[in-house]
This record gives C-alpha cells, sequence and structure tokens, in this order.
C-alpha cells in the first residue's frame, strides 16, 4: 500500500512536541524540600539513638 | 567478494507499508542487540513513516520506541503521545510519572507489576537501566533544593533522599555508591569527600544535560 505524508503523523506539523525531558518535572515545589527536611531529622533522629 | 547493503535498491522505490515493517523489524533487532542508537534511527523512520490510522502498528513501534528512547536521549513520552494508546499509556504513563518525581519506589513496583508483559515483548532489562535515569532526577532535585548554586551538599541529604523514596533505609556506604556511580557514568559531576561527609559538585553543569 502507498501514502503520501500528509496521511502520516508526522511530528511538527503544528503538533505539540510528543516528547519531553525526563527530569522536566514541574512539581519541583516548596513541597519536595520541605518533605526532605523532615526526613533528613528522622536520619539525624537515627544517629543519634545509635549513638546513645 | 563481500556484498554490503549499498547493493539493494533505494527504499524509496518499495511501498510505503513495507518499508515501515522492514524498518520496524530492522528498529527490533537492533534494539534486542541492545545497539539503541541504530534502533532509535529505525524505529523513529517507521514511526515516521507509518500510517496515521494504523493504530495496531504505531503501538507496536511505540513499544519499542520508547524504551529506546529514555536510554538514548533521557527522554520520555507525553501524555499528547500516549493518550490514543490506552495500552500503552496504562504501562508507561505511571513509569513517567515515577521517573520526573525521582520516586524509586513507585518505579520498582511498576517494573515488577508489569514483568511479565515486559519480559514478553522484551523491554525489561531496557526497563530496568532506565532506572538510573529515576536515581539521577532524585539526586538531582536534592540539589536544586538545596538553594541556588550551592556546591557542597552533605552525603546524608542524598542519603535521606533515597531512605524517603524507596521506602528503604539505606547505608551512608550505599548512598556514596550510588552517587560515585552516577558520577562515573557522568550523570553528576562532582567527587565524594569522605572526610567531610560531603559531595561537592562542579560549579557549572553539575547535572549535565539538564539545565542545571
Amino acid at each position: 500500500e502507498e501514502w503520501e505524508e500528509d496521511e502520516t503523523d508526522v511530528p511538527g506539523g503544528g503538533k505539540p512536541n510528543l516528547w519531553e525531558e525526563s527530569w522536566d518535572d514541574d512539581d519541583l515545589s516548596e513541597d519536595f524540600s520541605k518533605q526532605l527536611k523532615e526526613e533528613l531529622k528522622k536520619v539525624d533522629a537515627q544517629k543519634g539513638e545509635m549513638q546513645r | 567478494l563481500v556484498a554490503n547493503t549499498t547493493e539493494m535498491p533505494d527504499l524509496l522505490s518499495f511501498r510505503t507499508s513495507d518499508v515501515v515493517t522492514f524498518k520496524y523489524y530492522c528498529g527490533v533487532i537492533a534494539f534486542l542487540d541492545e545497539d539503541y542508537f541504530k534502533a532509535e534511527e529505525h524505529l523513529e523512520m517507521a514511526y515516521r513513516l507509518c500510517h496515521k490510522d494504523a493504530q495496531k502498528n504505531k503501538e507496536l513501534i511505540l513499544t519499542y520506541l520508547i524504551p529506546t528512547k529514555l536510554l538514548t536521549r533521557r527522554q520520555l513520552p507525553s501524555a499528547a503521545l500516549l493518550e490514543p494508546y490506552p495500552s500503552l499509556e496504562a504501562v508507561f504513563l505511571p513509569f513517567t510519572k515515577c521517573i520526573k518525581g525521582g520516586d524509586l519506589r513507585g518505579y520498582d513496583e511498576n517494573l515488577a507489576k508489569g514483568e511479565d508483559w515486559f519480559v514478553k515483548k522484551r523491554i525489561f532489562l531496557t526497563l530496568e537501566r532506565g532506572r538510573d535515569i529515576t536515581l539521577r532526577n532524585l539526586f538531582r532535585k536534592v540539589y536544586l533544593s538545596a538553594g541556588d548554586s550551592k556546591t557542597r551538599i552533605p552525603v546524608d541529604h542524598f542519603r535521606a533522599a533515597v531512605s524517603w523514596k524507596s521506602g528503604v533505609d539505606v547505608e551512608t556506604e550505599e548512598v556514596e555508591c550510588f552517587l560515585a556511580n552516577m558520577m562515573y557514568k557522568g550523570y553528576i559531576k562532582g567527587y565524594i569527600s569522605r572526610e567531610r561527609g560531603m559531595v561537592v559538585l562542579s560549579g557549572t553543569n553539575a547535572f549535565p544535560d539538564t539545565g542545571v
């Protein structure tokens, strides 16, 4: 079977980019930093226990 | 006398449907040979030439093109790309979320959940390698959350992040090992100062190709 280019899904023809960067996460908000600090406290607490 | 591919007739002299099929199989074979750059080239061409109504064919091509691009370009399919293919969407969309979010546990769970299908399609091992990208993204987030251009970050911060996102308490040595691996693979530019328990990152381009 034969067909022309306009019968394919050629990316770029007004279509949004179909591939995105794997690190491109818009959720990088204060939430991550906040939660990381919480997790750090847990780590520190564990350390304290171990040293005791 | 050695025959080579230049003796083949020009691809354009064949029917488009045959070219798509040919390129698809060339791509899958290169994929299974772990020659991902070659696989990407073949599969991209197959995808580009594929008739827009040939849903099933495009789905087959994408089954291999998605894991391939994860390895060659660290790129993920957008929601718009997956939307027309519910079965691919169900499998790959959760993956993309985990990879972007540095969610190690989620990544492992999705890998385990889809294992049978991944093994059947022979994409399991390739996807397993994608875990590195998840870890890289998590470390990148730790770096970004430390604030503007901070180049010294305690190993403990990375350790806390890995423990949190993997749901397993990891040892400092283990995290140092992860970090060293990332540095070796060129995902992170910097070194570990063990005496100080610090990761010292490059002032520029500490996470190459990710804009920071």
